[in-house]
């Protein structure tokens, strides 16, 4: 006892066993997960200012596995005991058990995990995340009279997570924080946003600079006189951000295993083989401490211990990112699979899928050949700088990827001109934008925070980031 | 959890807390979403690779299924507060976790210190006599049945689009999800509304892959409903496959800059509310924060002279069984509204708080409550009219249409376009469809052609005068 969780879970965690156990009753391997959320929000505009706590939308699932099928049962109702045996024993009891691959439970552990901060978000009060809110509101709207709107927001999010099988019994207080910036710019005519996030896992977080701010707002306003680019194709530099997409929606979304399984990933007949330049190296690793798509351990029990490399110097690799559907049925197929712990899902009464972490390219090392940004720009001649995301969107089929991002800088003989353009689509085929990467930067940024959907729905907290990458793409 | 005990120790709380606390409620109101959601997922097939060669081994048992028994119980507060001799209102919402009087009692203090420090212009709670509309939500006929009946019922419909789908040559369906949610709300507030109706929704994902020889693509299929029924197995398949069919024998796409012809997903992703700006442009918030291009009966195109079809749209949440249907909105009754007319803005979305702000409740208007449906009416024009003569570009689908919502811009990747030329289709894919929202408005014409799709009732194609494709 005494893991600092909400006293309802405190209760559950000790509970859980016995359910997972009901379970077993007739299921040769059942699991249960718990998920609730605590935290607050303050936003600021300039009609509206909200202080509100975050949901706790607490939830159980408890599944059971048939020998081919997870059969599960979830709900809402995670204080009643005696409702959760009879749902369990509901759930099991026309269960028929199949000839099938079985899950291996693992060794014996009990753990719990939380994340390490600098300032501890939950000794923060309402009124001093208003202060930060109402700060940064004031530097964005007194920046030029053209910022018609600026909007602070700060978040708070603190995830708990028990999971609960024959062998496993771990829980986790994951806190993420994030101060949000959005000045819209209008000269009477025309509108433009612009965006700036800061994230940690603690109040450290909101520590951003008066200068930053400006900064912030200042670039809402350049976008008003900015062009459009000419639609084509060019030689462009992606910030660490875009970078982390590119691998997010290439081989992020192209090795998630239930995606290889359903046939609707051309990586499966790549595994091994080529399919970038030397310098492509793709990891997914939720144990990365401290980011915005960490976790400790999988929806499915797996700790996040190890990254699941997926492209290593250029080369497609057979480890991939697994959920424990996928990872039974394909175990025999993919030889060198490995159960990862990237088994996810959006919320408690949603599936479980193969879903990303942190995703990002890594960079290179400077002995290796690794620059500088600066030097990166100086050796690209005339090429676009990328930054800023805004979206993107995978095709692991078609291999087709989209990329928006908020701005591009126009590089003249290895020179920023001061040019700028606004609102700036990115698109290509994924093996030729990949082949065509031929500078890389030597650190690693793994900062940005935001949602990942398998498709349109299914979202999950994710990061990407890597270096900043050289390439060539269409833009428009 | 007891929804009468939780609403008497409210109410009682909220009365007592000026006199205990120094709180001044406003008002609140109460959510009750009982939900009994059920999901069948499938992977018909599990594939490995040979030789460069995807080869299927049948799976006909399901990858999961969830039934999810839930209860949720919420509260919003209004708060008043007076500071340097002005008087300011805020609100802060909140879910229950059991109906124990304290913990309830809690929430409430919690609500409502948030609410009062919150220095926003006094607004209107909540509308006191509201008279909710009829809107069918609910189909009957899976409202009622046993958990078991039910996921017969779904297991039906995946059956008969498994086997719609294997009549088709080179499809495949590699992944069919089913999600069905039967849902009753009850809704009370302080000022006197008590409400309690049915929903239900389905949702559903299929994913179809085209296979010939070497080309393969998939194409996904997301059709959102408020009844079973109203997903018709055999028109998803028929869609689907021609979709992915297509898109696996899809050339590159062309350079272009002129009139581009939307179809189908297209049409339906460039006009419907959620994806285009109207309605971000045409929020009360954004209006009264004057982030907006709105300007009451003023063209939404600005200065462009108009040239094509006057554009009305309504957002209309009325529409029986329409997938963005709603009976209310934050206790506010849904209602139809009018944001484009002829092209030029019309009424705003929003609720009391902005309504007020902006002196339209002062005015008579009524709140617009939720967003609901998209509804275009149609225009004059034959699809053989809009397809023209000669050389015409076809777009059929986005990979992921949205447009910046304070520019108009997009830039937006193409799934499946054809080229049009002497009687022949030549399917494209990639690249980039380019332009911007509001000067496409100058210049539209819309087919007399509808189509019901997925919350958008409006024109089946619409030709857009000028616009970009990077290829």
């Amino acid at each position: 006892m005494g893991y600092d969780l909400p006293p309802q879970l405190e209760e559950l965690r000790g509970f859980l066993p016995e359910l997972v156990a009901e379970a077993e009753k007739k299921a040769p391997y059942a699991s249960a997960l718990v998920t609730q959320s605590a935290g607050e929000t303050v936003s600021k505009t300039p009609a509206d200012e909200r202080t509100n706590p975050v949901p706790p939308r607490p939830g159980i699932r408890i599944s059971a596995w048939d020998g081919m099928t997870f059969l599960s049962a979830s709900t809402s109702r995670i204080g009643d005991r005696d409702y959760l045996i009879r749902l369990t024993r509901d759930l099991v009891q026309s269960i028929v058990v199949k000839q099938g691959p079985m899950p291996d439970p693992g060794e014996n552990l009990d753990r719990h995990f939380r994340s390490e901060f600098k300032e501890d978000p939950a000794k923060v009060t309402a009124r001093e995340r208003q202060t930060v809110c109402r700060h940064a509101f004031e530097k964005l709207a007194a920046f030029d009279k053209r910022i018609v709107a600026p909007r602070a927001v700060y978040v708070y999010e603190r995830e708990y997570r028990l999971f609960c099988s024959r062998t496993r019994l771990l829980s986790s207080d994951v806190t993420n924080v994030g101060l949000y910036l959005v000045p819209v710019a209008s000269d009477g005519k025309k509108q433009a946003m612009n965006f700036k996030g800061s994230l940690a896992p603690g109040h450290e977080a909101v520590h951003i600079t008066d200068e930053t701010i400006r900064e912030t707002a200042d670039l809402a306003v350049q976008y008003l006189s900015a062009g459009k680019i000419p639609a084509g194709e060019y030689r462009v530099i992606l910030d660490p951000d875009l970078t982390g997409t590119l691998a997010h929606e290439s081989f992020g979304h192209g090795c998630e295993v239930d995606a290889l399984m359903r046939g609707a990933a051309r990586a499966a007949l790549y595994i091994g083989k080529r399919v970038g330049s030397d310098l492509v190296n793709i990891v997914d690793f939720g144990g990365l401490p401290g980011r915005h798509g960490s976790i400790f351990f999988s929806d499915d029990g797996v700790l996040a211990e190890e990254p699941a490399v997926l492209v290593k110097d250029g080369i497609l690799q057979p480890t991939l990112m697994t959920d424990l559907y996928s990872y039974l049925h394909m175990r025999e197929r993919l030889p060198g699979l490995k159960l990862s712990a990237n088994g996810r899902l959006q919320t408690y009464d949603h599936p479980i899928y193969a879903r990303m972490t942190n995703t990002y390219f890594l960079p290179l090392e400077k002995e290796k050949g690794g620059k500088t940004k600066e030097e990166l720009i100086a050796d690209s001649g005339d090429a676009i700088l990328i930054e800023q995301l805004t979206s993107g969107m995978e095709d692991p089929l078609g291999w087709g990827v989209q990329l928006q991002a908020l701005r591009g800088r126009e590089i003249k003989a290895g020179k920023l001109t001061g040019k700028l353009y606004y609102q700036v689509g990115l698109t290509g085929y994924v093996p030729d934008v990949l082949a065509s990467v031929d500078g890389i930067t030597n650190e690693l940024d793994v900062s940005s925070g935001g949602t990942c959907g398998k498709g349109h729905k299914e979202y999950v907290r994710v990061s990407s980031g890597g270096p900043y990458v050289r390439c060539r793409m269409k833009l428009g | 959890m007891d929804f009468n005990k939780i609403k008497s120790i409210v109410a009682g709380a909220a009365m007592a807390l000026p006199a205990e606390r120094g709180l001044d409620v406003a008002g609140w109101s109460l959510r009750r979403i009982e939900t009994d959601a059920t999901t069948v997922i499938r992977l018909p097939g599990i594939y490995t690779t040979r030789e460069g060669k995807f080869l299927r081994q049948p799976n006909p048992q399901p990858r999961e299924v969830i039934m999810s028994p839930s209860e949720e119980i919420w509260v919003k507060v209004y708060g008043r507060h007076k500071a340097d001799g002005s008087e300011y209102m805020g609100e802060a919402i909140d879910q229950f976790l059991s109906d124990d009087e304290a913990a309830v009692k809690a929430t409430l203090v919690t609500l409502a210190q948030a609410a009062c420090t919150q220095p926003n212009r006094p607004y209107p709670a909540s509308e006191a006599g509201a008279e909710f509309p009829q809107v069918e939500l609910a189909d009957h006929e899976i409202h009622e049945l046993s958990y078991g009946a039910l996921l017969g019922r779904v297991q039906r419909f995946s059956d008969a689009l498994l086997n719609a789908a294997s009549g088709e040559f080179g499809i495949e369906v590699s992944n069919l999800e089913v999600f069905v949610k039967r849902l009753r709300t009850r809704i009370e507030t302080s000022s006197g509304i008590a409400l309690e109706y049915g929903s239900t929704r389905t949702d559903a994902e299929v994913c179809f892959i085209a296979r010939f020889g070497d080309n393969v693509a998939e194409h996904t299929a997301r059709p959102h409903a408020r009844r079973l029924r109203d997903l018709d197995p055999q028109n998803l398949v028929l869609t689907g496959a021609v979709h992915a069919r297509g898109i696996a024998q899809a050339g590159p796409a062309p350079q272009h800059t002129g009139p581009v012809v939307l179809t189908g997903a297209a049409a339906h992703d460039f006009m419907k509310l959620e994806y285009q700006p109207l309605s971000w442009h045409c929020s009360g918030k954004a209006v009264y924060e004057k982030m907006s291009r709105y300007q009451k009966d003023k063209p939404a195109s600005g200065d462009k002279p108009l040239v094509g079809d006057p554009v009305t749209l309504f957002s209309d949440p009325l529409v029986a069984f329409g997938p963005d249907s709603h009976i209310e909105g934050d206790a506010v009754p849904a209602r139809r509204i009018c944001l484009l007319k002829d092209g030029c803005y019309d009424e705003v979305l929003g609720g009391l708080r902005y309504y007020h702000y902006l002196g339209l409740l002062e005015q008579g208007a009524r709140p617009s409550g939720p967003v609901g449906n998209t509804v275009v009416p149609t225009g004059t024009h034959r699809t053989a009219e809009l397809l023209g003569p000669g050389r015409t570009i076809v777009v059929r689908s986005f990979s992921d249409f949205h447009t910046d919502p304070t520019s108009g811009d997009f830039a937006s990747e193409i799934r499946l376009g054809e080229i049009r030329e002497d009687g022949s289709n030549k399917p494209f894919k990639g690249g980039l469809l380019i332009g911007n929202w509001f000067d496409a408005l100058a210049d539209i014409k819309l087919s007399r052609e509808t189509v019901a799709q997925d919350g958008y009732y409006g024109p089946a194609i619409i030709r857009v005068g000028s616009l970009q494709i990077a290829g």
